[in-house]
C-alpha cells in the first residue's frame, strides 16, 4: 500500500502588488493584493509523479516554491510525512527533513552558479548536510552523481557555461541527488530544452525514480509531458484548482470545461484531421480575477451562479456545471 | 536507441574511475586565451594605458630604492640648489636634475616618486575602504529587502547628493576636533583616508545592491536556501563572486576618482603634511611659482598626476567594456 | 508549373570569429509557392531562424551571407543594397517574431504604427490608411477595433499583441510572411487561436508563409511541406504528412519520437543521444554521424547531399544514395528489430 508523502491543504498565498506608501498616499489608491494561490488541497503518494499542470498566471511555480519552503504560506498547511512545515524549518529537526527534498528548476543555466566549477555545485548538498565527509569520498560521491545522470566524472572541473543546456539539468539533477532525498519538486524541468533533449531528460528522470524511489512533484504547462509523466495530475487555474485526478482518468475523460478545453487545444501532432477547438478568449489579469468561478468568461457552461458563487472541488472538480450534471 | 541511456550499475567500476579529478593548478594558459585578455590585446588604448600605470606605480612603489636623492632628508638637501631648471646641474652642488629642483633645492622627480607614493597609499587604501564598506552594506541591503534596505539606499541617497569633496572635508574637520594636536601630525595620512573613502563608499553600495537583487532572484541562490544554508554564506559563497565584475570597474575608476580628491585636498591645504608631500601637495607648492617663470615645480607633479588618473580611468572605461556581455 | 515564389539556392551564413569561421547556415536550398506553407523545424542551433533572417536581408554583423543566392519571384534579393532591401521587407515580406514587443514600439500607438507602415508602402491618404488599418484589426479578431486602435502596445494581452503584429505583418499585402516561432511565447490556449488567424488570413490574402518553430505541433497543423534543419543543414525535406508519419532522415525520425504524445502512454520515449553539435565543433561527414544508430564509415568522411527519394521529397542521408537507387535500408533495420 503506497502512503501519503505531502499532503497539501488549503494552501493560500496571497502578495502584496501595492504602490510604495508614498504613491498610495498621493494617488489615493488602496492596497493591492494578488491571490497568486487560493485554497489548494492535493496529496503526494510515496513514490509516485504528482503533476501540477498550469498556464501562465496559474500559480503553479508559486506551490513548488511554497512546498521547498522559499516562500511561507498565507493559510492553510503543507504535512510532509507526517510533519507541519507550517511553521518554517529551524534546528536539528529541521535539518533531517530538508535533506529529504530537493527541487529542479525551469532554467538550467540560472539554477547553477556561473563561477562555481560543476564538482563544486553537485556537491553543495553534501558541504551542508554531510559535513564530516572528507573531499576525497566527496570527489567521489561527485564523479558517481555526474555518471548516474550520463556525464562523466571529469566535467566536474569544468564551468556550467562549458555546457549545452540538457547537460546543464543533468548537472541540476545531480545535484538535487546529492543528499539522497527521497522527494523532489521540478519546476518545468523540460520546458527549456529541445524536444529531443526533453526526451532525455524525462526518460532519465522516470529510470531514477524507478531506481531510487523518488517522488515527484511536476510542474509544467505541457500536456504531453505530463501525460508521460504523472500518476496524478492537478489542473490550476488562476491559482484555483479546477480538477484533480489520476493521469488516465483526466485525459480520457475530462471533466472540468478548463481541463477539456486545455486537451483541445494540444496540437494535433498524429495528424488525425482533428481540429484544434477555437478556445475563446484570453486568461484574466490575476490581479483582478473574474467574480465567482475565475473561468466562467470562457466557459460555454456558464450561468448565473458561475458569475457569484465561488466553486468548492467536489470528487476532484471545481465546477457547479459538473455538480448540477449540467456538463455531458 | 530507446535503452541507452539506462542508469548504469556503478558498483561494478573502480572507485578510481568515479572520482572527480582536481581542477587544473595552473590558470595562466586558460587566462592568456581567454576572451579578456583577447580584447585587452586589442585595444591599443588600454595596453598604453597599462603600460603606464604600471610603470608609475613601480616608480612610487620602488621610490626609497630608485629615485636618484632623497628629499626628506635634510642633510642632502642644500638651499642653494633652489630653483634649478630642469635638465641641468645645481649651482652650488653636482647634483644633477632631470625635471629640475624646487624652491627648497629638493629634486623634483625624487618628490614626484615620493609624492605618488602617498597619492597612491591614500587612494588605494581609500578605495579599498570604500569598497569594503559600500559591498557590504549593498549585499545587505539587496538581499534582505524590506526596511533594512530603505534605510540603507536612504542614507546612500542623502551622502549622494552632497558633493564628495564637501563630505571629505566635514570628517577631516570632525577629526581635526576630535585628535589631539600633538597626533594629528601621525593621523593626517589615516584621517585623509577615511574622509576620502566615506565620501565614496556610495556608489559601490548602490551598484552591489542592484546587482544582489538580480542574482538573489536566481534559482542556484534559491537551490542553496532550499538546503538550509546559511544566509551570510549565501552572500559570500554565491551572491558576492558574482557582482564583484561591476564592482571591479567601479572600484577602478573611483582610485582615479580618489587619487584627484587626495590631490584636491592636499592642494586645499588640508591633507597630508607638507614633510610627507602628496602629488597634491607638491601642486600646491608649485603654483606659487608659475607666474615667476619656475614652471616645472608645478608642470611636472601635474602631468604625473594627470597621467596616473587618466591611465587608471582608462583601464576602468576598459574594464567595464570587457566585462559587459552587450558590448562584447 | 508555376514558378516558385521564392526560392533558396545553396545559401551559406557565416560568422567570423577570432577562434575560426562559423557556419550557421550551411548550403541550403528550397523553394516556397505561391500561397504555399513551409514549416521549417530544428532544435535551437539548427540555424533555422538564421535561413530566415538571410533572406530577409536582417543578419547582423558580422555575420554574412557568404555563399548561395535568394529569388523572391525571380528576382535576386540577397545583394541588394539596404535601402531597396527595406521596400521589400514589408512590401514583398512580411515578418512576425516570437516576442511581439519586440516588432512594436512601446512609444506609439498601435494606429501610428500601422498608419505609418501602411503608407509607407501603399499611396494612401491618411483617412483611407486609418479605415484599412481598422479593417485589418477587425479581421485578426481584435474586438472593438475602431477604439482599440489608440492603445499602446502595453494595454494589449500577449496574444492579442500578437494579432497586432500580424496584421502589422499584412498591412501592404505582402506575397510571403516569415513567421519566427510565433506561438512560442503564448500560453496553450491561445497559440491555436494565433495560427488560425495567421493561417486564415495569409490563405485570404495569397501569400505564402515560411513558419520557422520547434514545435512540431503547430508544423503538423499549419505546414503543407516542411523542411527538417540540423546543425546549419536541412537534413529533409517533404511534405508534412509524410515527415511526420513516415520520417526518412534518423534524425527526424529521432525527433518524432522523442515527442510525447496524449495517444499512447509509453514507459520510455524514444530518445537521441548526445547533443547537437556547437557550431565551432560539426563534425566531419554527416553532422548527424555521431548521434546516428545507422551511422556507417562512409557517414564519417562524406557529406550527404539532398537527394530525391520521391517527388517533392528530398532526403539528405547515405541511407538514401542519390541517383534514384532507394534502398530502404531504415525500414529493414526496423522491421528486424
Amino acid at each position: 500500500m503506497t502512503q501519503t508523502l505531502l499532503d497539501v491543504r488549503g494552501l493560500s498565498r496571497r502578495f502584496d502588488v501595492s504602490q510604495p506608501w508614498l504613491n498610495r498616499k498621493i494617488e489615493g489608491t488602496g492596497k493591492l493584493y494578488v491571490n497568486a494561490v487560493d485554497d489548494v488541497s492535493f496529496s503526494v503518494k510515496q513514490g509516485e509523479t504528482f503533476a501540477l499542470v498550469g498556464e501562465s498566471g496559474s500559480g503553479k511555480s508559486t506551490i513548488a516554491r511554497l512546498i521547498v519552503g522559499l516562500l511561507e504560506p498565507s493559510k492553510g498547511d503543507i504535512i510532509f510525512d507526517g510533519t507541519s512545515l507550517k511553521n518554517g524549518l529551524k534546528g536539528a529537526k529541521a535539518r533531517a527533513l530538508r535533506r529529504r527534498f530537493q527541487m529542479i528548476f525551469q532554467d538550467p543555466l540560472a539554477s547553477l552558479n556561473p563561477r562555481w566549477r560543476v564538482a563544486d555545485i553537485v556537491a553543495e548538498p553534501l558541504r551542508v548536510f554531510e559535513r564530516s565527509m572528507s573531499n576525497r569520498d566527496q570527489r567521489l560521491r561527485v564523479g558517481e552523481l555526474l555518471t548516474l545522470v550520463g556525464l562523466a566524472p571529469e566535467d566536474g572541473i569544468k564551468f556550467p557555461h562549458q555546457f549545452s543546456g540538457g547537460q546543464r539539468q543533468r548537472i541540476a539533477i545531480a545535484r538535487a541527488l546529492a543528499a539522497n532525498p527521497d522527494f523532489i519538486v521540478c519546476d518545468e524541468p523540460t520546458s527549456a530544452l529541445d524536444v529531443s533533449v526533453q526526451a532525455q531528460i524525462l526518460n532519465l528522470m522516470k529510470d531514477l525514480q524507478k531506481d531510487l524511489g523518488l517522488t515527484y512533484v511536476f510542474i509544467s504547462h505541457n500536456l504531453q509531458v505530463v501525460r508521460h509523466m504523472a500518476n496524478d495530475i492537478g489542473v490550476l487555474y488562476l491559482g484555483r484548482l479546477a480538477e484533480v485526478a489520476g493521469a488516465a482518468a483526466l485525459f480520457d475523460a475530462p471533466r472540468h470545461p478548463y481541463t477539456r478545453m486545455l486537451l483541445d487545444a494540444v496540437p494535433d501532432i498524429e495528424m488525425t484531421g482533428r481540429r484544434r477547438k477555437q478556445v475563446e478568449g484570453e486568461i484574466p489579469s490575476p490581479i483582478d480575477p473574474p467574480s465567482g468561478c475565475a473561468f466562467h468568461p470562457r466557459c460555454p457552461l456558464a450561468n448565473d451562479r458561475c458569475k457569484r458563487d465561488v466553486p468548492k472541488v467536489i470528487n476532484g472538480v471545481a465546477c457547479h456545471a459538473v455538480e448540477e450534471g449540467r456538463a455531458a | 536507441m530507446a535503452n541507452k541511456n539506462q542508469t548504469k550499475d556503478l558498483t561494478a567500476v573502480p572507485a578510481e574511475d568515479l572520482i572527480v579529478p582536481l581542477p587544473p593548478q595552473s590558470r595562466l594558459a586558460q587566462a592568456l586565451d581567454s576572451d579578456i585578455f583577447y580584447s585587452w590585446r586589442t585595444s591599443p588604448v588600454t595596453v598604453i594605458a597599462t603600460m603606464v600605470a604600471l610603470a608609475l606605480v613601480l616608480m612610487a612603489v620602488l621610490a626609497p630604492w630608485i629615485a636618484p636623492y632623497n628629499p626628506f632628508n635634510p642633510a642632502s638637501l642644500n638651499l642653494m640648489d633652489g630653483f634649478t631648471p630642469p635638465a641641468s646641474t645645481g649651482a652650488f652642488t653636482d647634483n644633477y636634475f632631470l625635471f629640475g629642483a624646487d624652491n627648497q633645492g629638493r629634486d623634483v622627480l625624487s618628490t614626484i616618486m615620493y609624492g605618488s607614493r602617498v597619492s597612491l597609499f591614500v587612494g588605494v587604501l581609500a578605495t579599498l575602504f570604500a569598497m569594503t564598506l559600500g559591498v557590504s552594506l549593498g549585499l545587505i541591503a539587496g538581499y534582505n529587502g524590506g526596511t533594512t534596505d530603505a534605510v540603507i539606499m536612504r542614507v546612500t541617497d542623502i551622502q549622494l547628493s552632497f558633493p564628495a569633496i564637501l563630505i571629505a572635508l566635514l570628517i577631516f574637520g570632525i577629526a581635526r576636533g576630535v585628535i589631539p594636536p600633538s597626533q594629528q601630525e601621525n593621523m593626517a595620512v589615516w584621517v585623509l583616508i577615511l574622509a576620502i573613502g566615506l565620501s565614496n563608499w556610495a556608489q559601490f553600495a548602490r551598484t552591489v545592491r542592484g546587482a544582489t537583487m538580480v542574482e538573489r532572484q536566481k534559482d542556484y541562490v534559491s537551490a542553496a536556501r532550499i538546503m538550509g544554508v546559511h544566509p551570510i554564506l549565501i552572500l559570500l559563497r554565491h551572491v558576492l563572486p558574482n557582482v564583484l565584475g561591476p564592482v571591479l570597474v567601479i572600484g577602478t575608476i573611483s582610485l582615479a576618482l580618489a587619487i584627484i580628491e587626495e590631490a584636491t585636498l592636499s592642494f586645499l591645504g588640508v591633507g597630508v603634511p607638507p614633510t610627507q608631500p602628496s602629488l597634491g601637495t607638491l601642486i600646491r607648492i608649485g603654483q606659487q611659482f608659475l607666474f615667476s617663470g619656475e614652471w616645472w615645480i608645478l608642470f611636472f607633479p601635474a602631468i604625473t598626476l594627470i597621467a596616473l588618473a587618466l591611465s587608471v580611468n582608462l583601464l576602468g572605461d576598459w574594464l567595464r567594456d570587457a566585462l559587459n556581455p552587450k558590448l562584447r | 508549373m508555376t514558378e516558385p515564389l521564392l526560392s533558396v539556392r545553396n545559401l551559406t551564413v557565416e560568422f567570423p570569429t577570432r577562434r575560426g569561421i562559423l557556419t550557421a547556415v550551411q548550403d541550403v536550398s528550397f523553394d516556397i509557392m505561391p500561397g504555399e506553407v513551409l514549416g521549417v523545424v530544428g532544435e535551437s542551433g539548427a540555424g533555422k531562424s538564421m535561413t530566415g533572417s538571410a533572406i530577409n536581408g536582417l543578419i547582423e554583423r558580422p555575420g554574412r551571407i557568404a555563399q548561395g543566392e535568394v529569388f523572391l519571384q525571380g528576382r535576386r534579393i540577397d545583394n541588394l543594397p539596404a535601402a531597396e532591401m527595406r521596400k521589400i521587407r514589408g512590401r514583398k515580406i512580411g515578418m512576425i517574431f516570437q516576442d511581439p514587443l519586440t516588432s512594436l514600439n512601446p512609444l506609439y500607438r498601435i494606429s501610428e504604427q500601422l498608419i505609418e507602415t501602411i503608407r509607407t508602402h501603399l499611396p494612401l491618404s491618411e483617412s483611407e490608411a486609418r479605415k484599412k488599418a481598422i479593417g485589418l484589426l477587425d479581421d485578426v479578431g481584435i474586438p472593438d477595433a475602431g477604439r482599440r486602435i489608440n492603445d499602446y502596445p502595453h494595454q494589449f494581452s500577449g496574444g492579442m499583441r500578437q494579432r497586432v503584429v500580424i496584421a502589422l505583418a499584412l498591412c501592404a499585402g505582402p506575397d510571403l510572411v516569415i513567421a519566427d516561432e510565433p506561438t512560442t511565447a503564448l500560453d496553450v490556449s491561445v497559440q491555436a487561436q494565433i495560427i488560425d488567424v495567421m493561417k486564415r488570413l495569409c490563405a485570404e490574402n495569397g501569400a505564402a508563409i515560411m513558419l520557422v518553430t520547434h514545435d512540431m505541433g503547430v508544423i503538423a497543423e499549419t505546414a503543407d511541406r516542411v523542411a527538417v534543419m540540423y546543425a546549419g543543414r536541412i537534413a529533409e525535406i517533404g511534405p508534412v504528412r509524410d515527415v511526420i508519419k513516415d520520417a526518412k532522415h534518423p534524425y527526424s525520425a529521432g525527433l518524432m519520437g522523442a515527442i510525447p504524445r496524449l495517444g499512447a502512454n509509453l514507459d520510455r520515449l524514444m530518445q537521441i543521444p548526445g547533443a547537437m553539435p556547437r557550431l565551432s565543433a560539426i563534425p566531419r561527414g554527416c553532422a548527424f554521424n555521431p548521434r546516428c544508430e545507422h551511422v556507417m564509415d562512409k557517414c564519417r568522411v562524406d557529406q550527404p547531399q539532398p537527394a530525391e527519394i520521391a517527388p517533392g521529397r528530398q532526403v539528405a542521408c547515405w541511407l538514401y544514395p542519390p541517383q534514384g537507387s532507394t534502398t530502404p535500408l531504415v525500414d529493414e533495420r526496423r522491421q528486424a528489430e
